[in-house]
């Protein structure tokens, strides 16, 4: 039986072929050490990574490939740029839609002296310029919002915050978990000062991969300090990127994957896949909000929604809807809080039915989820 | 010749402009009166482009710390102070 996999919020499945062909490639031909070594494997596995920055900065328009550093997951990545950039005093403002990997590390400097400022939103968990405008103070060193709510898919207006933040002295954070890869993103247009992003959800790459971008002349540090494969006699860590930022040995093969995969990308277009999967999404969401008793979270207005799908139920909860899709159906969805316990209390749940689309999702997945829904809740 | 550069990504970067150029180079590890903090990263090519690698370099931004002429002499005569 096959699966039919509506979980790509969590991670993408399944990868293009190349993908999985460079991993091979790259685990039996030159998986050697990145950046350790000048032989001709190591320069071959060194030229790869460069070449996932190359492919993530055309994606981005990232001037400098230079000024991306690679990490484990977004979240790796989020925890770098916030904790990286903030000092006590300063204050930090969210939206109240904000993943764990947001809200924890934000707490977690309210014991060094950093504020946490929670801002409002205008309705369905969605902000508007306002909601942070109001919260600015002369303290406010750091903006960090997420671009694409992982619960409900609303899609916050980044750009305008960011042309409103450019040249306030303030930093604009963009987690962009749920839209690299679906929504296009140009940090010079959008103002981005900050940008995190995984590499395994809509770049389709593999996990283990993410990445940080943070634009040239902003004072960073890194959360780790170790081997970077150069300057090796100081016991401090050199003034070179991206080797500052990445003590110790990257992901290769992940990254070779990652590189594949962002090519992938460039050559469908993210805005052809974002409207693939927002049109699939739409489906879903039409044909969910006939069902009685389902409500749907989050804007309801298509166009402020990306390829996610959150729903309750008054018949059965969210970990009941998922675990029947599954065994009964082989649909793969995720029910909980998303660890994002911030938005769930914004929206005044407990928690939902995940559902999130793919680009390699088909129309008859869509119509076989709604009618596995329709089963569960009759 | 051999020009040092301070990381293997500014390494990679430099190859890759070069050869869009046609400036063909390997990337080498330097030999260690070459290097005053650790490792370094060597991008050997022909004399002839010396100046043209330079240049190019310095408009991509990418930092030449030592270029060294192995002509020269075999050991640090052939360094060439900048």
């Amino acid at each position: 039986m096959r699966v039919i996999y509506l979980d790509n919020a969590a991670t993408s499945f399944p990868k293009p072929p190349s993908v999985y062909k460079e991993i091979w490639w790259c685990m039996n031909g030159y998986a050697a050490n990145p950046g350790r070594g000048a032989h001709r494997m190591s320069i071959l596995a060194a030229e790869k990574v460069y070449e996932a920055r190359e492919e993530l900065a055309k994606l981005f328009k990232i001037e400098n490939p230079s000024r991306i550093f690679f990490y484990k997951n977004a979240t790796e990545a989020l925890n770098t740029g916030i904790k990286g950039v903030l000092r006590p005093g300063d204050e930090i403002i969210i939206s109240p839609m904000e993943h764990n990997s947001v809200y924890r590390p934000a707490k977690r400097l309210e014991a060094k002296g950093v504020k946490v400022v929670i801002s409002n939103h205008i309705a369905d968990g969605i902000i508007s310029l306002q909601n942070i405008k109001e919260k600015i103070t002369p303290n406010t060193r750091l903006v960090c919002i997420t671009h694409v709510s992982n619960v409900t898919g609303g899609i916050n207006p980044v750009r305008e915050i960011g042309r409103y933040l450019n040249n306030t002295g303030i930093l604009f954070m963009v987690d962009a978990a749920q839209s690299a890869g679906s929504i296009p993103i140009d940090v010079k247009n959008d103002c981005i000062d900050i940008l995190a992003f995984p590499g395994h959800k809509g770049l389709l790459g593999p996990m283990g991969t993410g990445g940080l971008y943070v634009r040239e002349g902003i004072d960073i540090y890194p959360l780790l300090e170790g081997g970077t494969g150069g300057n090796s006699e100081t016991p401090y860590l050199p003034d070179i990127y991206p080797e500052r930022m990445e003590s110790g040995t990257v992901n290769l093969p992940g990254l070779a994957g990652l590189c594949e995969g962002t090519k992938y990308v460039l050559k469908l277009g993210c805005e052809q896949i974002g409207y693939y999967e927002k049109r699939l999404a739409q489906k879903l969401a039409e044909g969910l909000s006939t069902i009685k008793g389902i409500k749907i979270l989050g804007p309801q207005n298509p166009i402020l929604r990306s390829n996610v799908v959150s729903i309750t139920s008054e018949k059965a909860d969210g970990a009941t809807m998922a675990e029947r899709l599954d065994r009964e159906f082989y649909i793969a969805t995720r029910s909980g809080l998303h660890c994002a316990p911030l938005a769930a209390r914004t929206l005044g749940i407990e928690e939902s039915l995940r559902f999130s689309v793919g680009p390699f999702n088909t129309e008859k997945d869509i119509s076989e989820a709604l009618f596995a829904m329709k089963k569960i809740t009759e | 010749m051999l020009v040092t550069v301070p990381s293997v990504t500014a390494a990679v970067k430099l190859k890759k402009i070069l050869k869009y150029k046609g400036i063909g180079v390997d990337i080498v590890s330097t030999p260690p009166f070459l290097r005053d903090k650790g490792c370094l990263y060597g991008l050997k090519f022909k004399k002839e482009y010396l100046d043209r690698v330079l240049n190019i370099s310095n408009s991509a931004g990418i930092e030449i710390k030592k270029v060294w002429d192995e002509t020269l002499g075999g050991n640090n005569e052939g360094y060439i102070p900048r």
